[in-house]
């Protein structure tokens, strides 16, 4: 028999979340552009906040994960919204940013939604547009069905934002279900790790933007995150990860078909790491080298085209638009420009030029707002291998197959996108529940540890920060005393060096100090 | 006026798009006799200009750079180390046959006349012809036929603004085909058998017809049929196939030099188009529903009668006053029609007056001052 009190409560906190679902309807309609009733945005706000209310039930109803998700799902709305009344004021004179759109994509995505909304064409012509335009594919025929069916009379932008926050903060609900065990569920990862890699989730800067847009990233983080979840709950609950692994990739397939295939390849080696054991006959083990080889054979021809001309083509955006690059091509040769290019990618969004680079103010806070949260994460994901490496033998494999797969994509969306300061760091959030995962646990190991070395790669971040601000002064300000491209590297390698080397030996002497006074060991090394 | 022409063609070789490219560059020389011209192609070693003028039968000098390029960067080494060149020699204008380096220019604020020669092809190259086509800015877009106009424009469902687009088949340098001999006259000077004389000129690819010609020489043994051009390879390989089949009024003469080309064709009574309906271009692909050869319009030139596949895209130029059409691949109708050419020499000269007079309208010259009109 039921419990009168409980199903009581149940009833009310259902009435309530409906209660912040007609609250967030209002704010809507205030504040989106065209301001004013729409049973459309009514619909779908209710919708977004009751079924992140469900899902947060779901994955354990635990208060850290509703702050989590409640902030990640507003802070997208806000800055979404806000962006779009901003932009047209504060923005530069674009048409994207008159139209009140950050990404460019966004903005041609978008308008064509409404055009074919409008048109009275079926929706599903958007998939047969990519010789048109780029931004052909899921998320247009979706942004068509969502004006045509919700808002037929008007366009209204805020409402495919409000779709992207929802679906972006729903991931969480999923992120947190696969990492933090509930009663009676074999132990996850560290709920240290989950709770950290939730907020980096909720609040990376790039995330946040990309989630309040009328983006593919959003929903790609989204139903990444269910099939992340699936494959971790597969020996438990059976039945429901099938349902969502095959929601999550049909769902990421219509989104994206090729960040699909890159997901697939990454959820099987995930589900090895997570449930496979490496086999004990040579025959298996040759057998399993085998099916990785066929696979990864398999990607390189689906991908490795695509991914080599799109690479190119990036590359020569990137020099053209960096006398800097251009320098260094120079400097080391034609032959090093993909790997010149690729390396400087890396340092994107680059938060000194951020600071010092004239942009407009608001242009230069997204910026500094964007590079503060790359440079927050570089740390994270240097420390992390090392981690992995001297981590405990049971969770080494794992924690090293998280290390590479956000590592190599890191450097795979550097090497696609090269230096351009919007594609690559978005590129990077593809599989960004991952990422997350791998600096939660270097946070969740630093600390347990008490190792220095976190800090220590902070250091070298920083010491590259400031060696490249200096930089940036010299060239955009009165201080003339720029370095050579030689001085510069010598520099920030030299120094980051002596604050490694120095930081090996101080844990060394201190090591052998601790062993002599007979205190108890140190933390593990890294 | 500094115009850079950018282009991925091997120069120099003997593919039809370094001859294409190479024409229209010295037509750009000539159209606007006080710009400088440069061309930026791949390569590492720099061959004379005499060697390039003879082989590409081009007279007004202009200058050429060649750029390393590795193929692991799929040219796109190549488009920046050029385009980087190009701007930082002051290009007031650039011609390219990429629209990689068009989009570019456009973006940098520099006009733009970009060739289009086929559907855009590749991974990205289709997304970028899409990008450069919304790119605003000074641009021209040259597209060698309406069949390819039509085909664009429903593949990327818009249209090209009319003040942008010309519709530029590719053309012929007259100057080379004034004052040619006779037919009994070029194959004296070429040391050629004197008889009526079919000639087929160009690369002996798939989709050119070459069957269908060894069917027509099988048909009239009394004509010399005569194939100018072809990579060796090929060459070697329907030699022995005319052998094979015994036939000794086929000859082969492999490449020509394009400066020598016209004399092949004057020896001729009647020129030879056989196009099949799907025809490999040097680039691969299938061009028979967009292509303008370039052998047509020397045919034309030429002034000899011309007996050419019906294909919906060779009308656009040729017609049934200034050439006789067939249906491809039906070497029935081959026979018929080449029969009734060779039996009258009035109408054989009535056509190729009519098709010289035709292809003034599509000289390299005027093709390149149109092309420049908007700029200069």
């Amino acid at each position: 028999m039921s419990n009168p009190t409980a199903a009581m409560k149940n009833s009310r906190s259902w009435l309530l979340a409906g209660a912040a679902g007609l609250l967030l309807a209002a704010v809507m309609m205030l504040l989106g552009r065209p301001a004013g009733f729409s049973a459309g945005t009514l619909l779908l706000s209710l919708a977004a906040v009751l079924g992140l209310y469900a899902a947060w039930r779901w994955a354990g109803a635990e208060r850290a994960l509703g702050w989590m998700m409640a902030a990640a799902f507003v802070l997208r709305l806000a800055a979404g919204l806000g962006l779009a009344m901003a932009l047209p004021v504060h923005g530069y004179d674009v048409e994207p940013s008159r139209a009140g759109y950050l990404f460019p994509d966004a903005y041609e995505r978008d308008t064509l939604a409404w055009e074919l909304a409008s048109s009275g064409q079926p929706v599903w012509k958007a998939f047969g547009d990519e010789m048109r335009v780029d931004q052909y594919g899921g998320l247009l025929a979706l942004s068509a069905a969502v004006y045509r069916y919700l808002s037929p009379d008007l366009h209204r932008p805020a409402l495919i934002i409000l779709l992207a926050a929802a679906v972006s903060a729903l991931g969480l609900a999923f992120f947190w279900k696969a990492l933090v065990p509930g009663p009676g569920e074999p132990s996850g990862w560290s709920r240290e790790a989950a709770l950290f890699g939730g907020w980096l989730y909720a609040l990376y800067p790039e995330n946040v933007l990309l989630g309040g847009a009328q983006m593919r990233e959003p929903f790609i983080l989204g139903l990444s995150a269910a099939a992340f979840w699936a494959v971790r709950a597969w020996p438990e609950s059976r039945r429901p990860a099938v349902i969502s692994l095959i929601a999550g990739l049909a769902g990421l397939a219509v989104i994206s078909s090729r960040v699909a295939v890159i997901v697939v390849a990454v959820l099987l080696l995930w589900f090895w790491l997570e449930h496979g054991r490496v086999p004990q006959t040579a025959a298996r083990r040759a057998l399993l080298v085998g099916a990785g080889v066929v696979f990864a054979a398999g990607l390189t021809y689906y991908g490795a085209g695509w991914l080599s001309e799109a690479a190119g083509w990036d590359a020569v955006l990137t020099e053209r638009s960096s006398g800097w690059v251009q320098l260094i091509v120079d400097t080391v040769g034609d032959r090093f420009r993909v790997p010149v290019v690729t390396l400087i990618g890396l340092t994107q969004p680059m938060l000194p030029g951020a600071l010092i680079e004239p942009a407009a103010p608001l242009a230069r806070w997204l910026s500094i707002l964007r590079g503060a949260g790359w440079y927050f994460l570089i740390p994270l994901l240097l420390y992390a291998p090392f981690a992995a490496l001297t981590a405990r033998p049971e969770d080494r494999r794992a924690a090293l197959g998280l290390a590479a797969i956000s590592l190599v994509w890191v450097v795979v969306a550097s090497y696609r996108a090269g230096g351009d300061m919007w594609d690559n760091p978005r590129y990077r959030t593809h599989l960004m529940v991952w990422t997350a995962l791998l600096a939660g646990w270097a946070w969740s190991q630093a600390r347990a540890r008490r190792s220095a070395w976190l800090v220590r790669w902070y250091g070298v971040i920083g010491i590259f920060l400031v060696v490249t601000l200096r930089w940036y002064l010299s060239r955009y300000t009165a201080w003339k005393s720029s370095l050579s491209l030689i001085e510069f590297l010598a520099l920030t390698a030299g120094l980051s060096a002596l604050l490694l080397a120095g930081g090996w030996g101080w844990d060394r002497r201190r090591s052998r100090t601790g062993l002599r006074r007979g205190s108890r060991s140190p933390a593990r090394p890294e | 006026m500094r115009i850079a022409c950018i282009a991925t063609s091997q120069i120099p070789s003997t593919t039809a798009n370094s001859i294409q490219v190479m024409k229209v560059c010295q037509a750009l020389a000539l159209a606007a006799p006080d710009a400088d011209v440069h061309l930026w192609v791949p390569g590492k070693n720099e061959t004379p200009w005499e060697q390039l003028a003879g082989q590409y039968g081009v007279q007004a000098p202009f200058t050429i750079h060649w750029v390393p390029s590795q193929r692991a960067f799929r040219r796109y080494d190549l488009i920046w180390s050029a385009y980087r060149a190009a701007r930082r020699w002051g290009a007031d204008l650039f011609y390219t046959w990429l629209p990689q380096v068009a989009l570019l220019a456009l973006r940098d604020g520099c006009p733009a006349v970009l060739e289009v020669h086929d559907r855009p092809t590749g991974r990205i190259g289709p997304i970028l012809f899409g990008q450069y086509f919304r790119q605003p800015g000074r641009k021209r877009t040259l597209v060698i036929s309406h069949a390819l106009r039509r085909a664009l424009e429903e593949r990327y469902r818009m249209r090209f603004p009319e003040a942008e687009i010309q519709i530029a088949p590719n053309g012929v340098d007259m100057d080379r085909y004034r004052d040619l001999p006779s037919p009994s006259e070029a194959r004296a000077q070429l040391g050629l058998e004197e008889r009526l004389t079919a000639v087929y000129s160009g690369h002996l690819y798939a989709g050119r017809g070459m069957s269908l010609l060894l069917g027509l020489a099988e048909a009239f043994p009394q004509v010399n049929f005569l194939w100018a051009g072809g990579q060796p390879d090929a060459v070697e390989r329907w030699r022995g196939e005319a052998r094979s089949r015994g036939l000794d009024n086929v000859r082969l003469t492999g490449f020509i030099e394009n400066a020598r080309l016209p004399l092949y064709q004057a020896a001729g009574e009647i020129l030879l188009m056989p196009y099949e309906r799907s025809i490999a271009g040097s680039s691969g692909g299938n061009s028979a529903d967009i292509c303008s050869p370039m052998k047509m319009f020397e045919y034309m030139a030429a002034g000899r009668a011309i007996l050419s596949s019906d294909l919906p895209v060779i009308r656009e130029v040729l017609n049934e006053d200034n050439a006789v059409l067939a249906p491809p691949e039906d070497l029935q109708a081959w026979v018929t029609a080449l029969g009734g050419l060779l039996e009258d020499a009035e109408r054989r000269k009535r056509l190729g007056e009519m098709a010289r007079a035709d292809v003034l309208e599509y000289t390299w010259d005027n093709r390149a001052r149109k092309a420049l009109a908007p700029f200069i």
